[in-house]
């Protein structure tokens, strides 16, 4: 047989069997995805809330740019962004508008990847020519824009946990209406410290920036709620198995565990700390309160704990504030009661229009050279109330209150509201 | 050194090893017949289990119907795999383009399946249950028990395959020299899909096993891929035993290492030893020699 003859016969297999596979990868998948609670559709919801184009343009809209991640495996939280930011913008269109125009929501995909945020981040600056861009929510995408809006002198409200996203030297332009990791490291050591009176504490933190940069806000302050770190365990994301770092905390007799990482992950920890019959209770910042982990851990996730917005907890003798209560009300009106998105993503972005709002009214513009200096002028701001009192100043971009943040039950959420223990600070 | 936990470490190593093992039985496999690495096997596993998930939880199937949708879709896709990115190739000079050509599918595999299914975890229910069991003094669930009597099931019927049955006489004759086998009369070509096929319906179970400990995502195939290779390897690629035992090993010695060593440098234990392993015994642990032709 000639090497030609075969080789040709081969192309032709090739092409039919390549289409064949897409087919079949195709055909697999619809079901999967319109099932699955942790993986929300992402292509309905802003078809429903994209504000009124009938507005008035006499002087055309006011474009504000969203950048998170609307796709993989974190487009939970950008749906739930987007939900919030949806609706601030309709509520705001409808009581006419910011300045006069009406607010248009531009979104970008940034994947959660910061190659990718930068790109789209230079895309709505030069091409759509925002003034203002709210997020992103992962740390490393935050980052990496900071230089982009930095030179572009765009106004930046980034709603990111990691400790060293803003710099009102480097980068004036950049605030965060947003809980951070050393907020969290200092709440979670001390309810397990002071509240619980844990002497020794095991530290599982998964080997990522982000479970790195909460280990090193929790080494440093755990000397001052009296606690010893006895055991620092650390793992992939994505391991199958952790009874080895697991079974080390516990031999090392800590009292609880300070967990750093992503629910999905924990759940895994919570399935270990399960098999190995042990009741040690992990306290995680907040990348363990979410979907992933009540999802993935089932039963043995019941104990576990993490930090959430104290405005969507309730105790067993507290119900939830009010206004978050009704916060949660608008988002079943507008949305349908079956969203699974997060209300502690939902609300920042939602209260992240107010506060921008707020801004341009008192600068009566949308020039970020003096939005920036209104935004550093707000004093105790408290937005709808349902997340912070925020307060800036020319040398303070973290606004975010401490007393905003608690401790809630990692896997007890009911429809927006997470139950937190009653003894939670 | 507390003993119980040092046994409970072995008792979660054999677990996790038996999973290495069933990724590595389809590495073998394959290699035992063709002398190509199917770099793509991981993918593989990964399609099973998604298709898994896809037809029991999303599609309501009970089980057993969703295993032999699982199973069948995903031999199918190993039939044209071979078709496609392996078979063609070995007919050119070329020794070394099914490695990328391998390599190339499973990414396909992987970005499609993130595309499909999402990237967010499934969680797959266990059908045997996850449950604390207790057994002199040590802890496991249902599930990773199932697991590893599957794996020893699996490993010993492909032995009998291998060395009792005219199929495993010809496949062994396909890898000891493909001319001659061919002038002998056996179609090498058969051959070469049909241990395609079921190597994809070993990756169809092994994915079916372990996402219930694991969870299910594109992503999960990566790191099976791997390690289930590193498993054959230290096996010997050559024997059904071997990788086998080069799982169970690898999984031993991560668990091991994570318990007892340094944390976080579980990979850089196991990986050495099995890297010392190689070195002392480079025709693997069970020693079948292996000519690899151009």
């Amino acid at each position: 047989m000639s090497l030609a003859h075969s080789n040709r016969v081969s192309r032709r297999t090739l092409a039919m069997a390549a289409t064949l596979v897409l087919a079949l990868v195709v055909a697999c998948g619809p079901p999967a995805r319109s099932s699955g609670a942790a993986t929300p559709k992402p292509a309905e919801a802003p078809a429903k809330t994209e504000p009124p184009k009938s507005g008035p343009p006499v002087s055309g809209k006011l474009l504000i740019g969203g950048v998170t991640a609307l796709s993989g495996p974190q487009a939970t939280f950008g749906e739930g962004a987007r939900m919030g930011a949806n609706l601030a913008a309709k509520e705001l269109n409808t009581r006419g508008g910011l300045l006069a125009r009406q607010i248009e929501m531009v979104y970008r995909d940034d994947e959660a990847n910061p190659t990718k945020a930068v790109q789209v981040v230079q895309e709505l600056i030069s091409n759509q020519g925002v003034k203002v861009i709210i997020g992103p929510i992962n740390t490393p995408n935050a980052l990496a824009v900071a230089p982009a809006v930095t030179e572009a002198q765009v106004i930046n409200l980034q709603i990111t946990t990691g400790t060293a996203t803003v710099d009102p030297k480097k980068h004036p332009s950049i605030f965060r209406p947003q809980y951070y990791a050393a907020q969290e490291a200092q709440l979670i050591l001390d309810y397990f410290g002071r509240v619980r009176g844990y002497r020794k504490l095991g530290i599982l933190a998964d080997s990522t920036g982000y479970g790195q940069g909460g280990v090193a806000e929790l080494k440093p302050r755990a000397d001052a709620f009296g606690v010893q770190i006895v055991a620092e365990e650390k793992y992939n994301p994505g391991d199958a198995d952790m009874t080895g770092q697991v079974g080390r905390i516990i031999n090392s007799g800590a009292d609880g565990i300070l967990a750093w990482g992503l629910g999905n992950d924990l759940a895994q920890a919570a399935k270990a700390l399960d098999k190995l019959g042990s009741r040690l209770q992990m306290i995680g910042a907040s990348g363990i309160t979410t979907v992933g982990f009540r999802q993935l851990a089932g039963e043995a996730g019941q104990n576990h704990l993490g930090t959430y917005s104290r405005r969507f907890s309730f105790s067993d003798s507290a119900p939830a504030d009010a206004r978050s209560r009704e916060f949660v009300e608008k988002l079943d009106a507008e949305y349908g009661p079956d969203w699974s998105a997060q209300t502690v993503v939902s609300a920042p972005w939602y209260e992240a229009i107010y506060l921008y709002a707020e801004a341009v009214n008192r600068a009566g513009s949308d020039e970020p050279a003096k939005v920036q200096q209104a935004l550093e002028g707000i004093q105790g701001f408290a937005g709808n109330g349902i997340y912070t009192t925020y307060t800036f100043g020319p040398e303070l971009r973290n606004g975010f209150q401490q007393t905003d943040l608690t401790v809630v039950y990692a896997a007890g959420e009911r429809h927006g509201l997470y139950r937190r223990p009653n003894d939670a600070p | 050194m507390n003993v119980g936990f040092v046994a409970q470490l072995l008792v979660s190593g054999l677990a996790l090893g038996s999973i290495y093992a069933l990724v590595a039985l389809g590495f073998t496999l394959i290699f035992a017949t063709t002398r190509v690495v199917n770099f793509a096997q991981g993918e593989f596993v990964m399609l099973g289990a998604l298709v898994g998930y896809s037809a029991h939880v999303s599609a309501g199937l009970p089980l057993g119907p969703a295993v032999l949708v699982a199973g069948l879709v995903t031999v199918l896709a190993g039939l044209i795999a071979e078709r496609v990115a392996v078979y063609p190739l070995r007919a050119l000079q070329s020794s070394i383009a099914w490695v990328i050509s391998t390599l190339g599918l499973g990414m396909m595999l992987k970005s499609g399946a993130a595309e499909v299914w999402g990237k967010v975890p499934v969680a797959f229910p266990a059908p045997f249950g996850l449950g604390r069991v207790e057994l002199f003094g040590t802890a496991f669930v249902p599930q990773e028990a199932v697991t590893v009597v599957v794996a020893i099931a699996l490993m010993l019927a492909l032995e009998a395959l291998y060395r009792a049955t005219i199929f495993g006489k010809a496949m062994r004759a396909v890898a000891y020299d493909r001319d001659t086998a061919k002038l002998m009369g056996i179609n090498v070509s058969t051959m070469s899909l049909i241990s395609f096929g079921i190597s994809a319906a070993l990756a169809a179970i092994a994915g079916l096993l372990v996402s219930p400990i694991t969870n299910a995502s594109p992503e999960m195939g990566t790191v099976l891929g791997i390690k289930g290779f590193a498993a054959a390897a230290v096996g010997g690629l050559g024997t059904f035993q071997g990788a086998f035992l080069g799982g169970i090993l690898l999984g031993v010695m991560e668990v091991l290492a994570s318990g007892l060593l340094w944390p976080g440098f579980y990979d850089v234990a196991a990986f050495g030893l099995l890297i010392l392993v190689l070195l002392a015994r480079p025709t693997g642990l069970v020693g079948a020699r292996v000519v690899v032709r151009a």
